[in-house]
């Protein structure tokens, strides 16, 4: 199969059954299961523990060999190694080297791809500083945290500023920022035609981030749409209101209470724990208190976004506030104030450069 | 290729049992002549068969626990999946990985037989014991210790493979220094008093180990670390016995045969006795013996490379 400029990974009538020592089948661990990807777009794999995701995951890495069925990555078959270059991944378990640093780490598998030394050393300086570990100098994997071994786990898997990338539960073991920072992540690479491809079970994660999605369960696909289509609850309506007067809502209830004919459910919005999380911390931060982990790090690593942006890669935390930070009322206001970009927007144009030497797709 | 022996090499020399197998050797070598010297003449003799026995012995255990290491424990832990992902070729991954144990494995044995060398000095004289050669080995993996312990508190760097490296390092200073000076400590010519034919037996006994490491990589690939030390100590002590068990049948059953031609007769590679009496194993041997190595290594390695290819990595 050719790869066509559309579908950059595709699945049809995948079957996996594990065999004991005899030859015995022993479990059955995908049961015919079909799927495609689009180029740029963030596709998640749903579904419970041992329903098939991370089986699934290494099938189309060409680790495990399908019982039956077909694999198509980047047109190629999955055990292609050429077509490697072109993905990145990160493993369930943050599988790494105990005894080798952080930047021994990035400096292995960069070596891997066959890029230059000085390439290299920027890359690896970028990813330490964009998942916050520049300054674990010479402490090695072993002595990491499970969050600090994933955030290395995320750098490697972005070292070759992949085309594809596989992220198998690439949340698990994140504090909040962490997984703010990840989830951010995702959406800029898919935003600049990088192709997502993620496990998890946490569903609030993938709800944030997904385009479309599949549900896994015992070794097929239960459910398969894009995100709003399978949410979206049609016959029910929600009206965000803002800055009534308590006259002006009995107005609005007296109208919805008259066309109802049944009395409106009213609530107050509340913030989410997320970003109270936040908040908290960069409080905690601005008070001058330290930790020995995993630093916030920066949004994006430079050679992942635009030459005239790279100035820009500020701190995370600061960036998530700012970006969740409730809009003023129009009272409070200050009519004085310049027009500030939306936070998104700035992360955008950080990353024009993420495909310098190969373009984005988006635009072909 | 490079990258993967390189990283499997410095894996391998920061596990500490690489670290304490290869002093525990060192140490056992330089003690062995305090404890050996009053043996009614045959001092020398004890000296070598023990010195190399624990060449041997040692080299077994390191080579393979690196192999498990290096291959089962990476397919346990998932640090292969990682690897294989990216483009990588099966095939050139497991010779990368072979090559890489390779490399430490020819370090132990260059720093072993230099020990042995150093110890066979000590007793070369009736009764008396060479306190220059025995005290700078004996003193040698301490200091190396020490500097490394120096340069881990103040420079954060790795404990573990720095020893291993500096004891490499300083063995071979104390062994040039000794080799330029007599019992009595005035100068002399460069390793008067060292016994250079043992190095064919430390050759050959080379080639064993690195018989044996193929033979645990190509386990490795599919078994577990316990089932790998085991088989490969069968391995070693069938081989050693291959005369015995199948050599004497070899003409008349089958079985015997193939058992012959299958498990590597290790006799070739101990030849220690040679050196009884004064006399000295012939070049002839280390390259017939050589040849042999190799033909094997490289049958048991294809082996290795297949069994590999069609592995699954869960």
């Amino acid at each position: 199969m050719e790869e066509t400029s559309d579908i950059v990974l595709s699945v049809e009538g995948l079957h996996k059954v594990f065999k004991d020592f005899w030859g015995r089948p022993r479990a059955k661990a995908v049961n015919g299961i079909d799927f495609e990807v689009k180029r740029g777009e963030v596709f998640g794999l749903l579904g419970p523990n041992g329903s098939g995701k991370s089986t699934t995951i290494k099938m189309l890495l060409g680790l495990l060999h399908p019982t039956r069925g077909k694999i198509h990555v980047l047109g190629k078959p999955p055990r292609d190694v050429q077509s490697k270059v072109r993905i990145g991944y990160l493993p369930e378990e943050s599988y790494l080297y105990p005894y080798l640093t952080a930047r021994e780490t990035l400096d292995f598998y960069g070596r891997l791809f066959d890029l230059s030394g000085p390439e290299r050393r920027q890359r690896i300086d970028q990813l330490l500083e964009m998942v916050g570990l520049q300054h674990t100098g010479r402490r090695t994997i072993k002595e990491f945290s499970k969050g600090m071994a994933r955030r290395i786990g995320l750098a490697q898997a972005l070292i070759n500023n992949p085309e594809i990338v596989i992220l198998d539960e690439p949340t698990s073991g994140l504090d909040p920022i962490g997984t703010r920072q990840v989830k951010d992540l995702i959406q800029t690479l898919a935003e600049r035609g990088k192709t997502v491809f993620l496990s998890s079970h946490l569903l609030a994660d993938v709800e944030d981030v997904c385009d479309r999605i599949a549900i896994l369960y015992a070794g097929q696909v239960q459910a398969e749409g894009s995100i709003v289509d399978l949410l979206q609850v049609d016959e029910h309506y929600l009206v965000p209101l803002s800055g009534l007067t308590p006259d002006q809502l009995q107005n609005v209830l007296r109208v919805l209470r008259e066309t109802l004919g049944a009395e409106p459910e009213l609530e107050h919005p509340r913030r989410n724990l997320e970003q109270f999380f936040m908040e908290v911390i960069s409080k905690a931060r601005a008070s001058g208190g330290e930790i020995s982990g995993a630093g916030a790090g920066k949004q994006v690593a430079d050679y992942l976004q635009g030459a005239e942006e790279t100035s820009g890669g500020g701190d995370v935390l600061e960036e998530i506030l700012k970006e969740r930070a409730p809009e003023p009322s129009p009272a409070a206001a200050d009519p004085a104030s310049e027009p500030v970009a939306p936070a998104g927007e700035d992360l955008d144009g950080r990353i024009d450069q993420l495909l310098g030497d190969q373009g984005d797709p988006k635009d072909e | 290729m490079i990258a993967i022996a390189w990283l499997t090499a410095l894996e391998t020399v920061r596990q500490p049992i690489c670290l304490i197998l290869t002093t525990s050797a060192v140490l056992f070598i330089g003690v062995l002549p305090l404890v050996v010297n009053y043996t009614f003449g045959e001092t020398g003799k004890v000296i070598r068969d023990s010195g190399l026995a624990v060449f041997l012995l040692m080299g077994v255990l390191l080579s393979t626990y690196a192999a498990c290491l290096s291959i089962t424990r990476e397919m346990k832990s998932g640090t292969i999946s990682a690897v294989l992902s990216k483009p990588v070729n099966r095939t050139l991954f497991l010779l990368a990985k072979f090559a890489g144990i390779t490399g430490i494995i020819l370090l132990y044995c260059l720093l072993v037989a230099v020990a042995v060398i150093m110890s066979e000095r000590t007793v070369s004289e009736l009764y008396e014991i060479d306190f220059y050669s025995a005290g700078s080995l004996l003193v040698a993996p301490f200091v190396a210790y020490l500097i490394a312990g120096l340069i881990n508190y103040f420079s954060d760097r790795n404990f573990v493979s720095n020893a291993f490296a500096l004891q490499f390092i300083v063995v071979m200073l104390a062994f040039v220094w000794t080799g330029f000076v007599d019992r009595t400590g005035a100068m002399q010519a460069f390793g008067l008093l060292y016994n250079w034919k043992l190095i064919p037996a430390a050759m050959l006994l080379t080639m064993a180990l690195l018989t044996l490491l193929a033979i645990a990589v190509t386990l490795a690939t599919r078994l577990d670390a316990v089932p790998t030390l085991v088989i490969c100590s069968v391995v070693l002590m069938v081989g050693l016995l291959s005369d015995y068990f199948f050599g004497r049948h070899a003409e008349t059953w089958w079985w015997a045969e193939i058992g012959y031609a299958v498990i590597p007769n290790w006799q070739h590679f101990w030849v220690v006795d040679g050196l009884t009496g004064g006399g000295e194993i012939q070049w002839s041997v280390v390259w017939a013996t050589g040849r042999y190595a190799l033909l094997y290594t490289t049958g048991v390695l294809c082996l290795a490379v297949s069994l590999f290819n069609f592995s699954e990595i869960k």
